[in-house]
């Protein structure tokens, strides 16, 4: 046996011949056990008030919030430091280092061997992770072994880290609690260290990299990253050196400078090593849960596929918005991982730049609380904030030679670069700020397919795409600083009139309910803008018919008279509630999940009429409940065979040319779509289902992904009790009676 | 000097002898000081109206709860050694032979724990005076409060630590198990709480949440003598550990003294917390602890007992936030505040089932009864479903069906019941607004509002986007009238209104009223009812007769502004000069000035009405609002007309279209029913706008602040320790 594992084995039973293993050993278990048992408690509470569903792997074990592993994480910064006190301070308290370092063995070895003691005391704790995750199997179907591995794997490699560090602060003094609270104290400066030299992008990379904040997080998540594992392993080679230096400098006659200069050496080896270590073109990266939860979604992959050679972003930040704050340079680091990380896992020819500049913008809390202050003065102050050199700021003339913002109204935005082109992916007012992956992804496809341009036609009284009021459709079509807003789907949006042709690069036509019917001049060019095999949605409503009419009949389309009535208790009678057409499903339009029965809510619709005799194919979209709907008009017609909307499509020389045509323009104004006066509705999935329909499938880009197999927990509330007696009781007085009676044993000898 | 205070003294210098003594207090006052650097740069950029003491040191992450949530770690490595290191080295024989009395060897390391602790709050007072430098009007009472509360807990923490302390000879052991209990004290408020008694116990012995009452600026003499009580236990436990040791009692005698010292602390703690024998402070400038002056004066009129009895349907999806033990939750959010003006309260909660709007729960179990489900809920929760009410039972309380089968409180009081309501937004449970205006009711009654319909006006109590549902009739609105002192009713006018009726209103009828109705109507009027009147370009012929009954005439046409931004129908009016004396002006918190009025028409005055009338509404010089009054028979009446209907409607409300635009929509409602009845309701539970809203240090100018506390300060603590320590060890 070598003489390293001889000196594990026996630091381990001088470990175990102590109290403090066990008793750390059995608190671990025991507020593991806590977490655990809660986690339990909540997914079966939360499944039968039916808000499950979701991975019961990640629920209980994997959880980013209050998950076992990361609980069991937040408590290794605890543990770590009191079983690593004693590991060298005890030998140099009462002496006994000397005869160590005296003896034959190496320095090498006895370093290691302590430390191999304490990795192997560790696998204890993954140990037991290892048990609860064997135990969660047998109460869920296909749960996410993988996933839960990860987490284990988080944890041990964050103990090690911890295990080193605490081994050089345990050779640093000989009071181990100093070597304890010493351990807290660095292990503390590691998580924050991150924040530091803010100003210098080089000294604040490499700050970033030493930081271990976050580090085992995304591994808990269940990505495990080459620059992750290796920072992992470069911390504990680095203070297993330090460690080594420490005590060789003990038994050497080495001046001062050598002894430091050997240390300053390792530690600058270690960061050169991890700086290369996370070049984005070195790092390779595995998502080991099951359902990729932390890779780009299919749909997002499909595109980045087609995104081969560098790529770039830029990023514009005004300083005088309020958001500014979130660009400044320390934070661009953890950024970046929430982010762009994903698309660079996809293709690491990546770079990004940031440029601060200011222009006017809308802040009204800053201009109130700086009243009379010049912009300048705003942006100087800004800089001197946030010790930002102010030359590098550029004016509005600077910014504006280079990229036109002010459509985006200076808000601050990424701009993607690839093969040339160029497109602005922009940021919103949420909590969230930040473009997330559907963004990107739709921005990387504009930049390879383009957008579609979507046209509102005005002149005989339609609904607005930008004029803000009751009916018009502007916060769900135009307004850039929404996220769900079509235009940050893939969609342009611009109003036209039908005097002239409609101009080539609109692919999808809106008439949004006229009021007045359209002339000569403007059918003539409606017709020829669908002779050219472009997409058209008419929405129609009571009191359209006359203006629509003569343009759906030639679609073998007929908008009824009068409109449709649902008599409700709660609800005026014109309010109809409608709901998906079964045929519409194989094209698209349908809601997902949960709200597949929510209604779409229309009030005011009028129904829709196939004559038979149209060249189209026409399919129902949007149904009415036919045995409590009735149709009010003068006619006093029956509702047979009408729909509240239809798909239309045909093929001409291999092309297909589609319509959406509904009977109602209100379903998309923010007054109906977002009402909070009953439940939610499924209105922005219809609109969302016909852009997709229009656009041939191009917008907005899908993001659904795969559904969890783990997804059903067997187990009732009052079943956690049990486990709560074995958790809490069985096992922890399991360890504390051998513990206690080896103890014994061990005092009686 | 007495035996305790040497013994004290000897325990403070072998402290500040060990490095630890040293090492952690650097350690604390750098955690603190950088909770309090980030602080300092946070406050140099806010731009919001939040008091700065409050975002400095009452905060969730504020510096007195970085500090609070240290201990948690510090005390233990402080105080483990205390007795552990005499019992290891055996010098605890020496000690408990010596003629000293047990008491004050114990009471006299205490008190050298408590001294310890001194110095650190001489550095958190320390932060508090740099902040009162750096921010005008600190509010010092709020941030002393804090520290007192920290100061206590440390206390409490360091008599649990003490008692670890003397029951092994392992420092660390001593260490983990203090760390162990105190997590136990931070979780025990949990346990139990399906048993009656033992769940009070619980809830008072728990350490969670009470220094944040201090940390929030509300000393209760409660939490102070909780506090006291833990100390002294643990002190108690110490001391029959330590003369076990030097006693021969039976193990018996031992463990009935252990009994007792619990007993009477529990006991102690249990007359302590009765709400009538509780004292409060609140040490906040502007009393933010406190009910605000609006609810004192409503709370003025309940005298005597009064009742809170909470019905939660348990297949309601946020039936989880009333699971037992939501009394304990509901009482620190928001009962305490009334209890402490009339502590002759009862709380007491139903579980009932009824089908309710949580539409996963029935995808989720298909094919199962309501009463099924709320069977499993009591069976998942441990919950006894035969104490659970049928929908029927339930009904006797309150109208199932007018309340969609939500979760609600009933209060009652000398025979008088009002509802206060659960709200479908994140905050879910009711706060200040709505309680008060139930407990109002209970002792004022409420104001009656009814809605005239039949003639195509838009309606209270129904969906769809014309209507005023959201803003008037919608139960799970915190924000509907009807949650603000309001019943809401619809009728129509082809009989005599009600007598009790208050406030009558015509949301722009399309169609004329008949002749019999406006005979009704001019009935009411000149009963000296309060009537509303809301016109539409489309109900100018219909409201023709009623406004000029009233001295006022609708233009015909409607109003239009030409903007790029609008359809031009879509109008912008201010409150006028005049109206601000009727109480017509902006709430305080209102961003901006104009109310946004989809298809309005202008109104004015005919000049031969029986009411002065008032301009309160206006666009320039188009009138846009009047509000009336008279004397009828010795009383006051009041009649409010507007020139627009749908700004109120529901449909407006909800759409972002229109978001930010009205600014003064919500002074403009609370205004005219303010106006209407005479001052009853809506209640104003405003609190005054904080005045320490301003900080003259700079962000670059922290840089100062941080060498000062990441460098002078610890760094002459380190040079001092290092430099007491080396004399120590050259002697």
């Amino acid at each position: 046996m070598n003489a390293t594992v001889r000196i594990a084995l026996s630091e381990l039973k001088s470990l175990f011949y102590s109290p403090i293993a066990w008793l750390l050993l059995i608190i671990f278990i025991v507020l593991t056990s806590i977490s655990y048992t809660d986690r339990l408690a909540n997914v079966s509470v939360l499944q039968f008030l039916g808000q499950g569903g979701g991975s019961v792997t990640f629920g209980v074990l994997n959880n980013n919030l209050s998950g076992v592993f990361v609980t069991a994480q937040r408590n290794l910064f605890y543990y770590v430091p009191l079983l690593t006190m004693g590991l060298i301070a005890r030998e140099l308290h009462s002496g006994s280092i000397k005869l160590l370092l005296s003896s034959p063995v190496s320095l090498t070895q006895i370093v290691l061997g302590k430390y191999l003691a304490v990795a192997g005391y560790f696998l204890l704790f993954v140990g037991f992770l290892l048990a609860l995750t064997a135990t969660t199997g047998l109460f869920v179907d296909h749960l996410d072994f993988a996933l839960a591995l990860s987490g284990m794997l988080a944890i041990y490699l964050l103990a090690l880290a911890y295990a080193a560090v605490g081994l050089f602060m345990s050779s640093l003094t000989q009071h181990q609690v100093v070597a304890a609270i010493s351990t807290f104290a660095l292990l503390a400066v590691l998580t924050f260290i991150g924040q530091v030299g803010q100003r210098i992008p080089l000294v604040n990379d490499i700050a970033y990299w030493l930081s271990i904040a976050g580090r085992a997080h995304y591994m808990i998540l269940g990505l495990v990253t080459s620059k992750d594992v290796a920072y992992f392993l470069a911390i504990i080679t680095l203070f297993l050196s330090l460690t080594y230096l420490k005590l060789a400098a003990g038994r050497s006659f080495d001046s001062r400078a050598l002894r430091y200069g050997r240390m300053a050496g390792v530690a600058a080896a270690v960061i050169v090593f991890g700086v290369v270590t996370s070049l984005p073109a070195l790092t390779t990266f595995k998502d080991m849960s099951r359902t990729k939860r932390n890779s780009l979604s299919p749909g997002s992959q499909a595109v980045m596929e087609r995104i081969t050679g560098p790529w770039s972003a830029t990023v514009y930040a005004n300083v005088l918005h309020g958001e500014a704050t979130r660009y400044l340079p320390r934070l661009r680091n953890w950024s970046f991982r929430t982010t762009f990380e994903r698309f660079v896992f996809a293709n690491p020819h990546f770079e990004v730049d940031y440029v601060f500049y200011w222009a006017p913008t809308e802040n009204e809390r800053l201009y109130a609380r700086n009243p009379g202050k010049s912009d300048e003065e705003l942006a100087r102050e800004f800089a001197e904030q946030n010790r930002l050199p102010l030359e590098n700021f550029l004016t509005r003339e600077e910014v504006d030679a280079i990229i036109d913002l002010a459509p985006e109204l200076y808000r601050p935005v990424y701009v993607l670069h690839w093969g040339g082109r160029s497109i602005v992916v922009r940021t919103f007012d949420d909590r969230f700020h930040r473009p997330s992956e559907r963004d990107f992804s739709t921005g990387f496809k504009r930049l390879l397919d383009g957008g579609q341009t979507i046209a509102y036609v005005t002149g005989q009284g339609e609904r607005s795409a930008f004029r803000r009021g009751p009916e018009s459709h502007q916060a769900i079509m135009s307004v850039v600083s929404s996220r769900r807003a079509v235009v940050n789907l893939g969609f342009d949006i611009v109003e036209l009139t039908l005097d002239k042709p409609v101009p080539d690069h609109v692919g999808i036509l809106v008439l949004a309910a006229p009021k007045q019917p359209y002339s000569e001049t403007a059918l003539a060019n409606l017709r020829r803008y669908i002779d050219a095999g472009r997409s058209l949605m008419i929405l129609g409503e009571p009191g359209s018919q006359q203006a629509l009419n003569p343009i759906l009949s030639e679609f073998g389309l007929t908008l009824l008279e009068g409109q449709v009535i649902q008599p409700r208790e709660d609800y005026p009678e014109e309010t109809v509630f409608a709901e998906f057409a079964p045929e519409g499903a194989t094209l698209g339009f349908s809601a997902p999940g949960a709200l597949a029965r929510s209604p779409v809510v229309t009030p005011g619709v009028t129904a829709l009429r196939p004559s038979g005799a149209g060249v189209f194919d026409a399919t129902p979209i949007l149904a009415f409940d036919p045995t409590r709907a009735s149709l009010r008009s003068e006619g006093g017609e029956a509702l047979d065979g009408a729909a509240l909307g239809f798909a239309l499509e045909r093929e001409i020389d291999g092309a297909a040319r589609r319509l959406v045509v509904l009977g109602d323009a209100d379903f998309m104004t923010s007054g109906v779509m977002d009402s909070q006066e009953s439940g939610r509705n499924a209105n922005s999935f219809l609109l969302t289902s016909a852009l997709r329909w229009l656009s041939h499938g191009e917008y907005p880009i899908d993001m659904s992904r795969p559904a969890p197999l783990d997804n059903r927990l067997d187990l009732e509330l009052h079943q956690v009790d049990y486990f709560k007696i074995v958790l809490y009781g069985v096992v922890p007085g399991t360890v504390f009676l051998t513990g206690a009676g080896l103890l014994a044993y061990r005092r009686r000898r | 000097m007495s035996p305790a205070l040497r013994i004290a003294l000897g325990e403070l210098r072998s402290l500040f002898y060990s490095p630890i003594a040293w090492l952690l207090l650097i350690v604390m006052i750098v955690q603190t000081s950088m909770s309090f650097i980030q602080r300092l740069e946070a406050l140099a950029r806010y731009l919001g109206d939040a008091s700065y003491t409050v975002i400095m040191f009452a905060q969730f992450f504020g510096v007195t709860n970085t500090l609070q949530n240290n201990l948690f770690l510090y005390v233990p490595l402080l105080t483990m050694g205390l007795i552990a290191r005499e019992v290891h080295s055996g010098s605890i024989k020496l000690l408990l032979s010596s003629p000293v009395d047990l008491g004050q060897i114990v009471f006299g390391k205490y008190l050298a724990v408590m001294a310890y602790f001194l110095l650190m709050m001489v550095f958190m007072l320390g932060l508090v005076i740099a902040s009162g430098v750096f921010i005008d009007h600190l509010d010092y009472g709020l941030a002393l409060a804090g520290v007192l509360g920290v100061y206590l807990l440390a206390c409490a923490y360091a008599a649990v630590g003490l008692l670890m302390s003397s029951l092994t000879s392992h420092q660390i052991v001593a260490a983990l198990g203090t760390l162990a209990v105190l997590t136990v004290f931070s979780f025990i408020g949990s346990w139990g709480q399906r048993v009656p008694v033992l769940d009070d116990i619980t809830y008072w012995l728990s350490v969670a949440g009470r220094a944040d009452m201090f940390r929030q600026g509300l000393i209760s003499s409660k939490d102070v003598f909780y506090f006291v009580a833990i100390a002294a236990l643990f002190l108690a436990l110490t001391y029959l550990k330590l003369s076990a040791r030097r006693s021969f009692e039976s193990r018996t005698v031992r463990a009935a003294k252990t009994a007792g010292a619990i007993g009477a602390v529990v006991a102690f703690g249990a007359v302590t917390s009765l709400p009538a024998l509780t004292f409060y402070k609140d040490a906040t400038r502007d009393k933010r602890m406190t009910l605000s002056k609006g609810s004192q004066a409503v709370m003025a009129e309940v005298q005597g007992p009064w009742r809170v009895t909470a019905y939660a349907n348990v297949l309601d999806n946020n039936s989880w936030s009333f699971l037992p033990g939501f009394e304990k939750r509901m009482s620190r959010s928001l009962f305490d505040q009334y209890l402490r003006v009339n502590p002759d309260m009862t709380i007491d909660s139903v579980h009932y089932y009824a089908l309710s709007a949580n539409s996963r729960l029935y995808d989720r179990n298909p094919g199962k009864s309501n009463a099924e489900l709320a069977y499993l809920y009591a069976y998942q929760n441990r919950m006894d479903f035969d104490a659970f009410v049928s929908p029927e039972e339930a009904a006797a309380a309150f109208d199932l069906d007018a309340e969609e089968s939500r979760s609600l409180y009933v209060l009652s009081h000398d025979g008088n019941t009002a509802l206060v309501r659960t709200f479908a937004d994140g905050i879910y449970q009711p706060q200040e607004l709505t309680f008060s205006t139930g407990l109002k009711r209970l002792t004022q009654g409420p104001q009656t509002v009814a809605y005239v319909t039949g003639q195509g006006e838009r309606r209270a109590r129904m969906r769809g986007g014309a209507n005023h549902f959201r803003n008037m009739g919608q139960v799970s609105r915190r924000f509907a009238l009807v949650n603000l002192g309001f019943d809401i009713e619809e009728l129509a006018l082809d009989r005599p209104v009600p007598e009790h009726v208050d406030i009558l209103v015509l949301a722009a009828p399309l169609a004329s009223y008949s002749d019999a109705a406006l005979g009704h109507l001019r009935d009411y009027v000149a009963g000296g009812g309060g009537l509303l009147v809301y016109t539409e370009p489309a109900s100018y012929e219909a409201l023709a007769p009623v406004l000029s009954d009233l001295g006022l005439a609708q233009l015909a046409g409607q109003l239009v502004q030409s903007n790029d931004d609008f359809p031009e129908d879509l109008v912008f009016a201010r409150f006028t000069a005049e109206g601000a004396a009727l109480g017509f002006a902006p709430l305080a918190g209102a961003e901006g000035d104009t109310v946004a009025l989809p298809g309005a028409a202008a109104l004015q005055q005919t000049g031969q009405g029986p009411f002065t009338a008032t301009s309160v509404l206006a666009i320039d010089r188009a009138a846009l609002g009047f509000a009336l009054e008279r004397d009828v028979g010795g009383r006051n009446q009041r009649v409010a007309v507007l020139g627009d209907a749908d700004f109120l409607s529901s449909a407006v409300e909800d759409s972002q279209d229109l978001q930010g635009l009205s600014a003064i929509k919500g002074s403009l409602l609370f205004a005219t029913f303010r106006w209407l009845s005479h001052g009853a309701y809506p209640i104003d539970t405003s609190r005054p706008v904080p005045i320490d809203r301003t900080m003259h240090l700079e962000l670059r100018q922290v840089d100062y602040v941080k060498i000062v506390l990441y460098g002078v300060i610890p760094g002459a603590l380190f040079l001092s320790g290092a430099g007491l320590i080396a004399s120590r060890r050259r002697h």
